[in-house]
């Protein structure tokens, strides 16, 4: 099947002719997009430049690097909420016993996903973020003080399955201490 | 050959053709409810906790989202939403979701959703992941095209209008779009998968499925089958990257299809993204037509209707076209029929026989057609399935007809036709194939472009349609090897259909032609249209065999590999098991060439054992086998140290430091050992070039060590504190510091710190805290000089300076306590309710004119809980009485024990400022 060349009047040939400009700028737009992804050349760099406000606009601006370069490690939030009356409680964020469907549970999870990432560089930002959600949290539970803590949850190999171990023993899990948040200090 | 002009037309043809030839929204339309009930769910679920993603103050916190949104163009309606107006905005925008589900206005909500969508996904950038990318992407191309003119609200409401849904070539647009675009993703996901060695390694598939917080489903028995997960990884990473060829190769679709489904369905049952899943899935409906929808979603009608032995009379969108019906109506025999009872195909071509069609078959039987004119409709159901699960024969109600001319390709022809037990009229040529069309109603015909040229080809044609003016006829036009395009510009009645087949056409695709016929489809350019759902589903089960064939032959793994006895040393290493751990490893490196990483390892469990020879020859061990290994020279110069062989420990870490000068842990372990050698300014400069590399507080801590040995209080105080800044909780930082501020004679600053440090951690208190504020009081320092004086002091007043028990019970210094003689020195008994909260402190009088300090210690199994030091201001009023306030957490408590201690005047402090 042919499709009608629009060439009954000139409104149509000119929409026709922008439409056309469009659609290749759209598509060196998209293509773009996850080239620009580091490691990447200078060219490619450049060549953002002249999508880059086209793309974050249109929320096209992603690399779709989906498990890569490598499935990593999963990140956690753990905090110790500290109570007026000088009772505490213990969590984690995400928990899927707490957070269902499963949705809202990987909507946590990206939440701490997205702290590890970020690049080492930016330590500040993930303070930052990490404060905020520790805050939240604090509210959440009407708590006085938290501690928060990063837990990075390691990937075992399958060697140790048929050694007897399980993907969530407990020495697969590193925590290292991130913050105390006061909540009255806010 | 062709000209530059010819094939710049040909290039302009094909682009116009691929963007822009109009093309039958039905496929947008079911993308459309798809991705309406996806963005209401999505959207719905953001209800659970609004105001936590969506606050000021939430999980996105405002101020964090816009900075990092600072210089871009990234929008969100949400930032125009007043504070507590958050959940009206958010129900009027699932009410926009919905009606762009149903189909209502939706050229606006088309748009409204994309911007919808848009705004959550840029307001909540802190939790999102690809399932906001899809859900946006499909949302935008969606928006470009006709989307609510099939199944929707708008299409009843125009039907009840009689307004006729035209092809359109926005929908096409649209259609090509999402399927570049779908291209797009898994390209870039398979390339960016390029940069990890696991994917390499085959191990990525393992990491996946072994991610706890993933994880939905447990598939780690799948660690008996490595090389089922490394041909997965490889095979997920091949697909990813050549989809666009599989996808617009007409052959290897169904295996593309077969292969990204099982994909997504998975991603969904193991993974718990169902909704990421379905959704991409939901993008592959933009690489089918219409006609293609229409006969899945007929199959689907017909296999749910007969699985629940349903009656009833199912019907997909019918569109009341001026010229072109496109509906397909499927009916159910009715159960009373015998079901031997045999119909006729009242489409069938007199003369030729009627063939037996078994009434609980098929649905209803198609109408004549006796209008000149074609009308899809009434000839919609020529297809006629056997309702047997035993038989899957078919017949049909129309004549195939192939014209060969050569012999051999007849009888090639006559014999694949006849082993499939149908009927196929082979003919020899166009004349025959006139007269043998003079009386049918309707037809198939198969002809070979090189046997005509166009000129003739459209003379048959013409032929055909003058001699029998009523028969409706479908032509199958298979190219030559130039693929010239015989068809272009002929002109046939309506009720003529061509279809231009590739030419790698086999006699069996002719038959799946034949046999699950569409006499709806539109006919192409290139027959570029996509096998039936059923070569999906066939290579979806040929993948499924692949995979229980390789599980269950060979695929398994040995239990008792060296790889295997290595992973459980070091699991029982990281469980404390190290006596264990040493055992496996020993028995894995006897079985295999281990590697320095294992070397290193079992170093690890030797130096933890304090078997530090063996450590030591292990980390040399691995060194042999990589003599970049860091790691393993940091540890063992930490080995050597302790074996007292400080300068081959030197030796290490300046190799290391070499081989990598941003190590940070070596330059603050060979600061370490210089300040072990006793050489502090070249300790204090590593520990320095190791703070410039990473601002650990350890590394502050121990040069504060280092500046009170050498007997820099000042700086020492300085390098605790920043430890203390970077670690609120680092105890021995803060007792290090009360020791530095002791030898600045900031006593109040020390006991501060010695308190905060028995809050924070009973188990230094208990050991350290005590003893250390004790020896502060006592003044260590003070012993050459005022501890002298103070000493001779007591002595004089008549104090019998009791034989401590230990070193922290100075004899000079513990006056009196609660297990003590009052006489001696002082009374101390608890006074208040029950015995606890009030002390009541007498001190002898001899003690009258005290110019030292006082100290108060309040112990409880061997705990300081509190001490306190008496003002200079208070003494008088002591030197008779002194009571404070204990208020204790319990009210019962009872100390164990209450001391006093005395110490020279802080002024007799002779400290280095």
């Amino acid at each position: 099947m042919h499709a009608e060349l629009p060439n009954s009047s000139w409104h149509k040939r000119l929409l026709y002719v922008l439409v056309n400009l469009w659609l290749v700028y759209h598509l060196a737009a998209i293509m773009v997009a996850p080239a620009s992804v580091p490691p990447t050349s200078e060219a490619v760099r450049s060549m953002w430049g002249g999508f880059r406000h086209y793309l974050e606009a249109t929320y096209f601006n992603h690399g779709y690097h989906y498990f890569a370069p490598a499935p990593g490690n999963s990140t956690l939030l753990r905090y110790v909420a500290q109570y007026p009356d000088g009772s505490s409680t213990v969590g984690q964020i995400p928990n899927r016993d707490v957070q269902r469907p499963r949705l809202f549970y990987h909507r946590h999870f990206m939440l701490t996903e997205f702290l590890a990432s970020l690049p080492p560089s930016a330590n500040q930002l993930r303070d930052n973020i990490a404060e905020s959600y520790g805050f939240k949290i604090a509210e959440q539970l009407d708590a006085e003080q938290l501690e928060l803590s990063l837990v990075k949850h390691r990937i075992v190999p399958y060697e140790r399955i048929l050694a007897g171990g399980a993907i969530d023993d407990p020495e697969t899990y590193e925590v290292s201490p991130l913050m105390v948040i006061e909540r009255a200090a806010r | 050959m062709r000209g530059p002009q010819q094939l710049t037309a040909d290039v302009s043809d094909a682009w116009q053709r691929f963007w822009f030839a109009p093309s039958d929204p039905l496929p947008l339309g079911v993308m459309r409810i798809l991705l309406g009930a996806m963005l209401f769910y999505s959207h719905l679920i953001w209800s659970l906790d609004l105001i936590g993603f969506f606050g000021a103050s939430g999980w996105n916190n405002a101020g964090i989202i816009k900075s990092l949104q600072q210089d871009t163009l990234a929008w969100s309606l949400w930032w125009f939403v007043p504070t507590g107006a958050e959940y009206q905005f958010h129900v009027g925008c699932l009410i926009v979701l919905f009606l762009f589900w149903i189909g209502f206005a939706t050229r606006a909500t088309s748009i409204l959703a994309w911007i919808i969508t848009v705004s959550y996904a840029h307001r909540s950038m802190l939790s999102n992941f690809g399932l906001d990318q899809v859900n946006a992407m499909l949302a935008f191309y969606l928006m470009l095209a006709p989307c609510g003119a099939r199944l929707s609200f708008d299409s009843w409401w125009r039907k009840r209008k009689k307004i006729a849904v035209t092809p359109s070539a926005s929908a096409t647009l649209a259609a090509r779009l999402i399927q570049v675009h779908i291209c797009v993703i898994y390209v870039w996901a398979g390339l960016s998968k390029l940069q990890g060695s696991a994917w390499w390694t085959g191990d990525a598939i393992w990491q996946v499925i072994a991610n706890y917080e993933y994880q939905s489903a447990d598939l780690t028995w799948l660690a008996n089958y490595p090389t089922v997960l490394q041909l997965a990884t490889h095979g997920l990473l091949l697909f990813e990257i050549t989809f666009p060829f599989l996808v617009f190769h007409r052959r290897l679709r169904p295996l593309a299809f077969a292969i990204g489904i099982a994909l997504h369905l998975g991603i969904g049952a193991f993974l718990g993204m169902w909704t990421f899943g379905l959704i991409m899935i939901c993008g592959y409906l933009a690489f089918f037509n219409a006609d293609e929808i229409r006969s899945a979603g007929n199959a689907l009608v017909a296999f749910v209707a007969r699985v629940g032995r349903v009656q009833a009379e199912v019907a997909l969108p019918e569109e009341k076209q001026p010229q072109v019906r496109n509906g397909i109506r499927l009916a159910l025999p009715a159960p009373d029929q015998p079901a031997d009872q045999e119909l006729h195909d009242p489409n069938s071509a007199p003369g030729e026989g009627r063939r037996p069609i078994a009434a609980n078959e098929t649905a209803s039987l198609p109408q004549v057609a006796p209008q000149p004119e074609w009308d899809a409709s009434a000839s919609s159901a020529h297809v006629l399935t056997n309702g047997s699960p035993r038989s899957r024969r078919r017949f049909v109600a129309d004549e195939l007809l192939y014209v060969a001319r050569s012999k051999q390709q007849r009888a090639n022809v006559r014999a694949y036709f006849r082993r499939h037990d149908m009927a196929c009229c082979v003919l020899r040529g166009a004349a025959e194939l006139i007269e043998r069309t003079v009386n049918l109603r309707k037809a198939t015909i198969v002809l070979r472009a090189k046997d005509f040229s166009r000129t003739e080809l459209q003379f048959w044609c013409d032929e055909l349609a003058e001699t029998n003016p009523q028969g409706q006829f479908r032509i199958f036009l298979l190219p030559d090897s130039t693929q010239r395009n015989t068809t272009e510009g002929l002109e046939v009645p309506p009720r003529i259909r061509l279809f231009r087949l590739s030419a790698t056409t086999t006699l069996r695709r002719i038959r799946k032609l034949y046999v699950n016929q569409d006499w709806n489809a539109t006919p192409s350019a290139d027959d570029d249209s996509i096998p039936p759902a059923a070569n999906t589903i066939r290579a979806a089960k040929f993948m499924s065999w692949l995979f229980i064939l390789l599980v269950l032959t060979g695929c398994g793994a040995k239990k008792n590999t060296p790889k295997v006895q290595l992973e459980r040393a070091r699991m029982l290493l990281e469980r404390g098991q190290l006596h264990d751990s040493v055992q496996a490893f020993t028995t894995a490196l006897s079985q295999a060439n281990g590697s320095a990483d294992d070397y290193y390892d079992r170093g690890v469990a030797y130096e933890r054992l304090k078997q530090l020879e063996q450590a030591a020859a292990d980390y040399t061990e691995a060194l042999r086998l990589a003599p970049m290994h860091s790691q393993a020279l940091n540890n063992r110069a930490v080995v050597l140290a302790q074996m007292g062989r400080v300068e081959d420990a030197l030796l290490d870490l300046s190799q290391a430091i070499e081989i990598n000068p941003n190590d940070a842990l070596a330059w603050g372990n060979r600061g370490l050992a210089r300040h072990e050698s006793g050489a502090f300014a070249e300790a204090i400069d590593d520990y320095s070039h190791a703070i410039e590399l990473t601002q650990e507080p350890r590394l502050y801590f121990q040069r504060g060590n280092v500046y009170v040995d050498f007997d820099r209080p000042q700086q020492a105080v300085e390098d605790f504190s920043a430890a203390i800044d970077l670690d609120k909780d680092f105890v021995r930082a803060y007792l290090n510091r009360a020791n530095a501020f002791v030898q600045l004679g900031k006593l109040d600053e020390a006991v501060a710190d010695m308190q905060k440090a028995s809050q924070m951690d009973s188990e230094v208190s208990m050991t350290g805290a005590i003893q250390q504020l004790r020896q502060q009081i006592r003044g260590e320092q003070w012993q050459d000089t005022a501890a002298a004086g103070l000493a001779q002091w007591l002595k004089t007043e008549g104090y019998e300076i009791r034989p401590a028990q230990d070193e922290s019970l100075s004899p000079f210094m513990l006056v009196g306590d609660s297990g003590h003689d009052a006489g001696a020195a002082c009374f101390i008994s608890p006074t208040g309710p029950r015995g606890a909260p009030v002390f009541e402190v007498s001190l002898s009088e001899k003690l009258v004119g005290f110019e030292g300090q006082v100290a108060l210690l309040v112990v409880d199994k061997q705990e300081l809980i509190r001490s306190d030091r008496m003002p200079s201001a208070d003494r008088p009023a002591w030197l008779k009485d002194w009571r404070f306030d204990w208020k204790p957490v319990e009210s019962d408590f009872v100390p164990s024990q209450v001391e006093v201690l005395l110490g020279p005047p802080a002024d007799s402090l002779s400290t280095e400022q």
